[in-house]
């Protein structure tokens, strides 16, 4: 059932066995699998069922010296949360990522992929996805009659993305929360956690609405789950029994802010025939219902090998298109440098083409996976929000080390295009001056309340419990110990799965 | 006109069209030549069907920096132009120009006709 906080009288008393904090696919994933369980649940959301200037103003803030979104775009305060601009790009994390790696510091989760298996499936269902085939693109390109610019068993690979319709959690899963055991309370801010005397366990949070006094509703479990930014806001709002707020004993909480670098262009290819990108690019694979997008990363073992972080590399749809008859482009793309250059090239390559074809030179765009680095981070600042939260400050650090991985992925899969004959590629020699002007981001706040086994360098455990409190639990990729290159929405919607059993187990339900 | 006047017209009738004939297979032989004979080595890269654009490609800088062109092309040309670039391909030598990786033989080949 809905019930707007608003409309709640001073001094109400509200109880719940598991309360928690934040609507979108992290919370809402978590009441859905907890109702029927007999556990008397809540769901409290800063939000109404749609966006409001006034929700959206809580979650204002500032970005430091690298460019980003503004904070009150970046994250979405309402019943769905950030599904409400999703692109719908699936892909499960691979095994690697989730293992220590000595090129990776700070590398290693606490679980492992083998922990996620049981729940990938069902989060695939719950996100309208298919059976997973992330590493089939050989099977799905011969059912879609699709072809490759590289041939399999090189250092970078062809896998897939799904796409989900995408779907707006907000939307799917409004009636079946409306309709079900689970009391979502819209219009309310969490702005404090309170703890019992001993200061290991979470007794009752303060619930902050327009309209009327903060009320106090008291729960046995308690999980944040508001996003990658807004989780470590709250722990460190959260400073009223403990100094520099909730789990932060060791100065992690807001740390190791990742995100997936978007570059665009600083690769290029010359596809050589249509059906080479096609694929890739403007076209996306369909298997039946399925959605895919194949796209190339580094492999298992060339990642192992060459100690070399991963990425992902999508052919974007035709740009400047080379007319053999004319001897010269139609129009030009400055990111691909020289008009001259390419132009000499492209009529050296259609002297050798027996048809007279024009072909195209396509951007290769990419997300990559960077490394944790606890310089890059969310602070909170002195400015507060109209129910006294202080609002926070990202400052998020680029490295030249993780773009370079990117650019030698990039010269690998370069070779692979040339050996296979479909292709020449550009890797922009300019790239690392353009690096930290261009890259944009993909919406994916994480590793600021991250998952490990040591306390002084994570802020939960591996089950998303925070660190030295009995009853405080965290959902969401600010869980996330490393990034991996895919995007996180289908892990996070598995981890939650994977919390709602532990927290069954924990209550005995 | 006496005999010695006959004779000397018709040696120099077949003087004439002796070297005229001479003269027409050579000729015909210089034409024949590349495909008789067909070159492996550096001079067989003018003759290219994309020696143009490749001449215009190796102006570029990055191309004009190359150095020991001629060594390593001719190292390289032992089978032929064609070939050169496949081994390349296959092997993943690769040279750079404006950011485009080509086949190592093609840029060398390029710089090589710019210089010419």
């Amino acid at each position: 059932m809905f019930i707007d906080a608003r409309s709640l009288s001073d001094g109400d008393s509200l109880s719940a066995d598991i309360a928690i904090v934040g609507a979108g696919p992290a919370g809402i994933t978590l009441a859905r699998a907890l109702q029927g369980t007999g556990l008397k649940v809540a769901l409290l959301e800063s939000g109404g069922l749609e966006w409001t200037e006034e929700a959206a103003d809580l979650g204002a803030g500032e970005v430091g010296a690298q460019r980003y979104g503004t904070l009150d775009t970046v994250r979405l305060r309402y019943f769905g949360g950030t599904t409400g601009h999703w692109g719908g790009w699936c892909r499960e994390l691979d095994p690697i990522d989730f293992e220590p790696r000595d090129h990776v510091p700070y590398s290693g989760w606490p679980i492992n992929k083998a922990d996620l298996a049981a729940y990938y499936p069902k989060a695939q269902t719950i996100l309208q996805l298919g059976p997973a085939r992330y590493d089939d693109f050989a099977g799905v390109a011969a059912e879609a009659k699709a072809g490759a610019p590289i041939q399999p068993g090189g250092d970078m690979e062809t896998v897939l993305f799904e796409f989900s319709p995408p779907i707006r959690m907000g939307d799917v899963y409004r009636a079946e929360i409306e309709m079900g055991d689970t009391a979502c309370y819209l219009n309310a801010t969490v702005t404090d956690i309170r703890l019992d005397d001993a200061l290991t366990s979470a007794t009752a949070l303060t619930v902050s609405r327009d309209g009327g006094a903060p009320l106090t509703l008291t729960a046995r479990q308690v999980v944040i789950a508001c996003g990658g930014l807004s989780n470590p806001q709250l722990l460190l709002n959260c400073d009223s029994q403990v100094r520099g707020g909730l789990g932060n004993a060791r100065d992690q909480v807001g740390r190791y802010f990742a995100e997936h670098p978007i570059v665009d262009g600083f690769g290029a290819l010359f596809a050589l025939t249509p059906a080479t990108a096609a694929p890739f690019a403007w076209r996306d694979t369909m298997v039946g219902k399925q959605r895919f997008r194949p796209v190339f990363q580094p492999s298992d073992a060339a990642r192992r090998a060459k100690s070399r972080l991963s990425c992902l590399i999508t052919i974007a749809e035709p740009g400047p298109k080379f007319d053999p008859a004319k001897g010269a482009f139609e129009w030009w793309d400055g990111r691909h440098g020289s008009q001259e250059a390419a132009t000499a090239l492209a009529r050296s390559i259609a002297a050798y083409r027996p048809d007279a074809a024009p072909f195209h030179i396509h951007a290769l765009n990419a997300g990559f996976e960077t490394r944790p680095n606890p310089d890059s981070r969310v602070t909170l600042i002195g400015d507060r929000d109209r129910f006294g939260a202080r609002r926070i400050k990202l400052d998020w650090q680029l490295s030249h080390d993780d773009l370079d991985d990117y650019l030698a992925n990039l010269d690998d899969l370069s070779r692979q295009v040339l050996a296979a004959g479909t292709g020449v590629m550009r890797i922009a020699p300019d790239a690392r001056a353009r690096f930290k002007a261009e890259t944009v981001w993909g919406h994916h706040h994480m590793g600021t309340t991250r998952m490990g086994a040591d306390p002084a360098t994570s802020v939960c455990d591996g089950d998303g419990r925070v660190h030295g409190l009995a009853n405080l639990w965290v959902a969401g990729s600010s869980l996330f110990t490393t990034p991996g290159a895919a995007n996180p929405t289908l892990t996070i919607v598995a981890l939650a799965l994977r919390l709602a059993d532990r927290l069954k187990q924990e209550m005995g339900a | 006109m006496s005999d010695d006047v006959l004779a000397r017209s018709r040696r120099i009738t077949r003087r004439t069209f002796g070297i005229s004939a001479l003269a027409a297979l050579g000729f015909a032989l210089g034409r024949a030549w590349p495909s008789l004979f067909p070159a492996t080595g550096l001079d067989a890269l003018a003759g290219l069907p994309d020696a143009a654009a490749l001449t215009a490609l190796g102006a570029r800088p990055d191309a004009a920096a190359l150095s020991d062109v001629e060594a390593r092309l001719d190292a390289k040309l032992g089978d032929g132009y064609a070939a050169a670039i496949a081994a390349d391909r296959a092997s993943g030598k690769v040279l750079a120009v404006d950011g485009w990786q080509v086949p190592e033989t093609q840029l060398l080949a390029a710089a090589y006709l710019a210089k010419r």
